[in-house]
């Protein structure tokens, strides 16, 4: 039986297609069967980051709607061979997703991967559900910035509430915290909400990792690779670090303290 | 609010944390926090009941002989609503 996790937000462009990407390539890296789904019917994008757009020949919705079976929709990624992509698809309307040919496929691709990634809309409508809906476990991508905050609060709730594992009275889903576009300077001049504050005062949900701001990932997603292939960029070493701790390894964080400027920068404002 | 630091402060490294706004934010965020309440969340199966007792013992101060298994309080959710549903069945009227 595979492990479900979602990747999930409430807000748009804060980094869960980065963060689906990269953590569905480290847990392939690590050796583990991993698929990773990409949910946002209509506005699909996961297929450009894991730079597999020009392989897609069925998606998600193909397979719901019996137009093709699900081994021809999954694409297996350009680097690993344990790590296949389920696109969405691009130009069905977001009802095509229904919920029973959802459940089917989770139960199909249950039976053989160790992990389903699912990387969830935004928002908290019917498809954010949908993605949540099977979750044992939940990512929760966040920027420390307030609109951003207060969406992945909703979003907690509704993961709280509107879970099949809620449902079935099977316990609750598992939740994790992600920070990304963290900025250490920011934070240190007290501009900016520090992670301590977003994970233990207002979210309550144990921290998995911070990533912080880093040119890295728009070159990653210019060049359709997830970022935690760049292992000497920062954003890379943060999302090995937080595959490390999902598997249960302990780390600490790392490029989160600002780096101390020198006498003469600090004399010369640098 | 990020404004280039003046030479002495920059010289002495000064620390003027107290000028950015992010304790502002935090503030604010508490309070939408904790107003919302994780909507979604408030009413665990466990406060219900709770809640249901509850209400039993004020239906008792009017009515008498309401037993808790003539409460029933259901939850659900409507699109964007989150309804609360109660109907508690009286006992037969004594002439």
């Amino acid at each position: 039986m595979a492990k479900i996790v979602v990747i999930t937000s409430g807000k748009g462009g804060v980094g869960k297609t980065t963060t689906s990407a990269s953590f569905a390539a480290g847990l392939a890296l690590r050796g583990y069967k991993t698929v990773v789904i990409d949910f946002d019917v209509g506005l699909r994008n996961l297929d450009l980051i894991m730079g597999c757009e020009n392989r897609i020949v069925y998606d998600f919705v193909d397979v719901i709607s019996g137009n093709a079976r699900l081994s021809q929709a999954l694409v297996k990624d350009k680097r690993l061979e344990n790590l296949f992509i389920l696109p969405a698809s691009q130009t069905r309307d977001k009802d095509a997703l229904t919920d029973e040919g959802v459940a089917d496929v989770m139960t199909e691709l249950s039976k053989q991967f160790d992990y389903i990634i699912c990387d969830s809309p935004a928002g908290i409508e019917r498809g954010a559900q949908l993605a949540m809906y099977h979750a044992d476990e939940a990512i929760i991508v966040t920027n420390p910035e307030i609109s951003s905050v207060r969406d992945s609060d909703r979003i907690i709730g509704i993961l709280q509430s509107r879970t099949k594992k809620v449902e079935d009275n099977a316990g609750t889903v598992r939740e994790h915290l992600v920070i990304s576009r963290y900025n250490p300077e920011r934070a240190a001049a007290n501009e900016m909400m520090d992670i301590e504050t977003i994970s233990n005062d207002i979210l309550k949900v144990p921290l998995l990792g911070v990533v912080p701001e880093s040119h890295s990932v728009l070159e990653a997603s210019n060049h359709g690779e997830p970022v935690i292939h760049y292992t000497d960029s920062v954003a890379g070493q943060c999302y090995d670090d937080i595959v490390a701790r999902f598997l249960g390894e302990e780390r600490e964080l790392r490029h989160i303290n600002v780096k101390k400027k020198s006498f003469l920068q600090r004399w010369f404002g640098g | 609010m990020s404004k280039k630091k003046g030479f002495w402060s920059n010289l002495f490294g000064t620390d003027d944390r107290s000028s950015g706004s992010a304790n502002t934010a935090t503030e604010r965020l508490k309070v939408i926090v904790a107003s919302e309440n994780r909507l979604n969340s408030r009413l665990t199966s466990d406060r219900i009941e709770k809640m249901k007792r509850e209400i039993l013992e004020v239906v008792n101060k009017y009515v008498n002989g309401v037993q808790i298994d003539d409460v029933n309080i259901h939850h659900r959710h409507e699109d964007t609503l989150d309804v609360l549903e109660m109907n508690i069945s009286l006992p037969d009227r004594r002439p």
